[in-house]
């Protein structure tokens, strides 16, 4: 076992960067052919905007840290934890995968913890409440299946709905719907009730893996327990820690991880569902969370569900896909951190949505769909679900 | 202990703008470059002209000195200015488009905007400026202008780059604090329309200065309507047909009208083994598309006649194109820092150059293979001349190989002026570098004007071996 820190052993990755700086502004991915503007980091964009403030600046910082040139003061771990880790800089660096910016500071996250000196004390309540109560709000368990109450759900099974903390408790629509769409396709659908807990993606974030790691092996056993095949999420956040960071801490995962976009596509590409009314909105956009777009490649099952709603034009925002703009949330670090920075990156998010002319705007991510609501003006906010139940005259 | 001028500058920019922790200055330390780290005092970052002459002014008057920051992408060493003390401004928080006059076709911009997002901003009015050609996307109109790069991408023939050609006027803050207006603007009741400013040529005084007689806050830039069609293309060369490459491109370069946006020949470096091609890329653009395949078809034509020993494109030439045309986001960038080796030539001497600098960086570079490779060296047609460039890449945690890099990249250069070459893109220890090139006279005359401009000599000190 060494004794080396986090940031030590990805050294190499620390100095592989060329400090080219496309993860401040990049205007086209083509230059001379698509020409797309967009500035790249959200914080620097809503902060004083210096080096630091982005990935290259931050990357120089872990060189400093390496060097010993200075530590980790007060100061530059609350700048280290405002951060969505929302990967953009990732996905435009052109040095990925050997350098992934966010690797860099969830390493040096890990390290203040280690040193106890983090995570700062809004991301240490969120910690606590998932450690003492196994959901982000604090709330008790018993109410984590409240939403499943009169539904009958199966404990064991061949697949199992996990909700995650934002449907089971602030979203419970997104949970209903997800399951009644479900079993109307068909699908014996189980469901861990209390056994579900946290996924663990705020401390996977913030670096306290050791709380991370305590909600993922409890979390696997429990779906190996259910005697479940494949394990499905309406959660962007579910998707990525269980599709990601659970095999990378576990190993493989004896049951399939799917996105509830990637059944629905599938279930209405065979013809088991189909989708059978407008949804009132006729022009929508669809925003890319980007811990199931960024972090998991998954960019167009959610888009093939929304082409299927009769009478819905999809459009595309100015940043789709692979360069969409973050909610603002990032696993609950910047919301915790600076609740009003979190609203300005949201704020974008809708001024985007509104240019492209779109009624609203649905997303495959709770979270998400928090962030944007909270800001929204002029545009509805709904979850890829809660318009597919509808689409298919589901009350929920 | 805060740096003695936090509070005085907060009050200018507002305490959202300044900075002087240390993990804040580490991150100004440096550019692109494998250089070492040159650590600034402070950090800020002005939003207007006004308030970076009220940063001036108070630099003077407590001595403090400055480095300016634009886009730092170049990659030949940061200023040091005094290490721990200086003020390091960073313009890119100044990235207004102020004005733009499709009649007189020019743009005036704040200087930390970057070259893209002024090229994309303009393509969106059917006109485009003369942007760099890599990494275009960070690098500001200020940098480009006060560091002398630029212009790969130009209209009509590569023109490295749009300062040195198209820069019709500045707005500068002079070392004292004052703000001057150079071009035809030099008059306040003329428009920023033409470089004819009625006396001397200010402007040309700024471009390529790396800042050292004033900060650039903002630039009036010609444009050049739109031409929406484009092709790029690529033949291939065996690697012995080096001539034969050479000839091809010069012959295409020298035809009236100019054929390519982008003409250049790419080959293996001197490290890499030798039996790759070279490959001869080209971007054509025009206002049709029949233009186009006009213009293909003359390219064609020439090679045809002058370097029939081509092989046509290959997967490796078109490769090529893709990396430094297309610029594809996988394009290569490798385990470190890259770093350039760039000088131009006129274009009767720049085959013997390459070949000559090609066998001194074999010599040095032997048994430094793969601890400071350069991949791939190259040709840029510019302005009948060309530009020879060697493209490396350094692992920073191989603390040798990066004191290797440093050594070769300024021995390199230090060669090619030698042998009558300029240098193309300006950086601190590479303008040091060029300074010993100097003549006597023309080093004399620097001095005389940064002593009269800067008495305290507080803006970017020791660039070209100047105090």
């Amino acid at each position: 076992m060494t004794n080396e820190s986090k940031l030590e052993q990805i050294k190499n990755m620390a100095y592989s960067c060329v400090q080219c700086g496309y993860c401040r502004e990049k205007y086209s991915d083509e230059v001379f052919t698509t020409l797309i503007a967009y500035r790249v980091c959200p914080i620097r964009e809503h902060t004083g905007g210096f080096e630091y403030h982005c990935a290259r600046g931050k990357i120089k910082i872990a060189q400093g840290i390496l060097e010993g040139r200075f530590g980790y003061d007060e100061e530059l771990i609350n700048l280290l934890y405002t951060d969505p880790d929302c990967k953009l800089c990732s996905w435009i660096c052109h040095a990925e995968p050997m350098l992934d910016p966010v690797t860099i500071w969830r390493a040096m996250r890990q390290d203040i913890v280690s040193a106890g000196l983090g995570p700062p004390e809004p991301l240490r309540q969120i910690d606590n409440r998932v450690s003492e109560k196994h959901n982000v709000f604090g709330a008790i368990q018993e109410r984590r299946t409240r939403w499943a109450s009169d539904l009958d759900l199966p404990r064991r099974g061949d697949t199992v709905y996990f909700a995650g903390c934002h449907a089971s408790y602030p979203k419970p629509e997104i949970a209903r719907s997800t399951v009644a769409i479900l079993k109307k396709a068909g699908i014996d659908v189980a469901y861990l009730g209390e056994d579900e807990w946290c996924c663990g993606v705020v401390q996977f974030h913030d670096g306290s893996i050791d709380i991370a790691e305590e909600m993922a092996r409890h979390n696997v056993e429990s779906i190996r327990e259910s005697g479940a095949r494949r394990m499905v999420t309406a959660c962007a956040e579910c998707y990525k820690s269980f599709k990601l960071e659970y095999p990378a801490l576990l190993g493989e995962l004896p049951f399939e991880v799917l996105h509830t976009s990637e059944v629905l596509a599938e279930l209405i590409k065979s013809g088991k569902l189909e989708l059978t009314q407008g949804i009132g909105e006729s022009k929508i956009t669809y925003h890319d969370p980007c811990q199931l777009g960024r972090y998991c490649q998954v960019y167009d099952p959610p888009r093939e569900v929304l082409r299927s709603i009769p009478g819905v034009e999809l459009i595309e925002m100015l940043r789709h896909r692979g360069n969409a703009w973050c909610c603002g949330n990032g696993a609950d670090m910047v919301r915790s951190m600076d609740r009003d920075l979190a609203s300005g990156i949201a704020g974008d998010r809708i001024v985007e949505a509104n240019e492209s002319g779109a009624e609203a705007i649905v997303t495959a991510c709770p979270r998400c769909a928090e962030s944007l609501e909270r800001v929204a003006e002029g545009i509805k906010v709904y979850d890829l679900s809660v318009v597919a139940a509808r689409s298919m005259s589901i009350e929920i | 202990m805060p740096h003695k001028l936090l509070s005085a500058i907060t009050e200018i920019v507002g305490s959202k703008y300044v900075s002087d922790s240390d993990f804040a200055t580490f991150a100004y330390s440096n550019n692109s470059s494998q250089y070492p780290s040159r650590v600034p005092g402070i950090v800020v970052r002005p939003g207007t002209t006004e308030e970076v002459s009220r940063i001036v002014k108070l630099a003077n008057q407590e001595k403090v000195s400055i480095v300016p920051r634009g886009g730092a992408c170049s990659y030949g060493g940061w200023p040091e200015g005094e290490p721990g003390k200086s003020i390091c401004i960073d313009i890119t928080r100044m990235r207004r488009i102020l004005d733009f006059n499709p009649v007189t076709k020019t743009v005036t911009v704040e200087a930390g905007m970057t070259g893209s997002e002024l090229e994309t901003r303009m393509r969106a009015e059917g006109f485009c400026v003369h942007t760099i050609f890599s990494p275009s996307d960070s690098v500001t109109v200020g940098g480009m202008i006060c560091g002398e790069s630029g212009g790969a991408a130009g209209r009509d023939f590569s023109s490295e780059g749009m300062d040195w050609l198209f820069t019709w006027g500045l707005k500068v803050v002079l070392p004292n604090g004052d703000i001057i207006q150079t071009g035809s603007g030099i008059n306040p009741q003329a428009k920023n329309h033409s470089r004819v400013s009625s006396g001397p040529d200010l402007t040309g005084l700024f471009i390529g200065s790396m800042g050292i007689f004033g900060i650039v806050t903002e630039a009036t830039l010609q444009l050049f309507h739109l031409q929406p069609h484009e092709a790029v293309g690529s033949v291939a060369f065996d690697y012995a047909l080096l001539d034969d490459a050479h000839r091809a491109m010069a012959a295409i370069d020298d035809h009236e009208p100019k054929l390519c946006a982008i003409l250049a020949m790419f080959g293996p470096g001197p490290v890499i083994p030798e039996g790759q091609d070279w490959a001869l890329i080209y971007r054509v653009t025009g206002f049709t598309q029949d233009e186009v395949d006009r213009k293909l078809g003359t390219i064609s034509r020439i090679l045809k006649e002058v370097a029939p020993s081509n092989k046509g494109p290959t997967e490796a030439s078109e490769r090529m194109v893709r990396t430094y045309i297309t610029q594809m986001h996988d394009s290569a960038h490798g385990f470190g820092m890259w770093f350039m080796i760039e000088s131009l030539f006129p274009r009767d001497e720049s085959l013997k150059n390459l070949k000559a600098s090609y066998e001194w960086l074999k010599r040095e570079l032997a048994g430094w293979e793969h601890r400071s490779p350069i991949f791939n060296s190259s040709l840029f047609a510019q302005l009948d001349g060309d530009v020879i460039s060697y493209h490396g890449m350094v692992n920073l945690t191989d603390e040798e190989a990066r004191q290797k890099a440093m050594e070769v990249q300024k021995g390199a250069l230090d060669m090619l002026l030698s042998q009558g070459g300029s240098v193309i893109v300006l950086s601190k220890d590479l303008c040091d570098v060029a300074a010993d090139h100097f003549r006597p006279e023309c080093s004399a005359m620097l001095r005389t004007l940064k002593a009269s401009l800067d008495p305290n000599n507080i803006m970017n000190p020791h660039i070209f071996k100047l105090p």
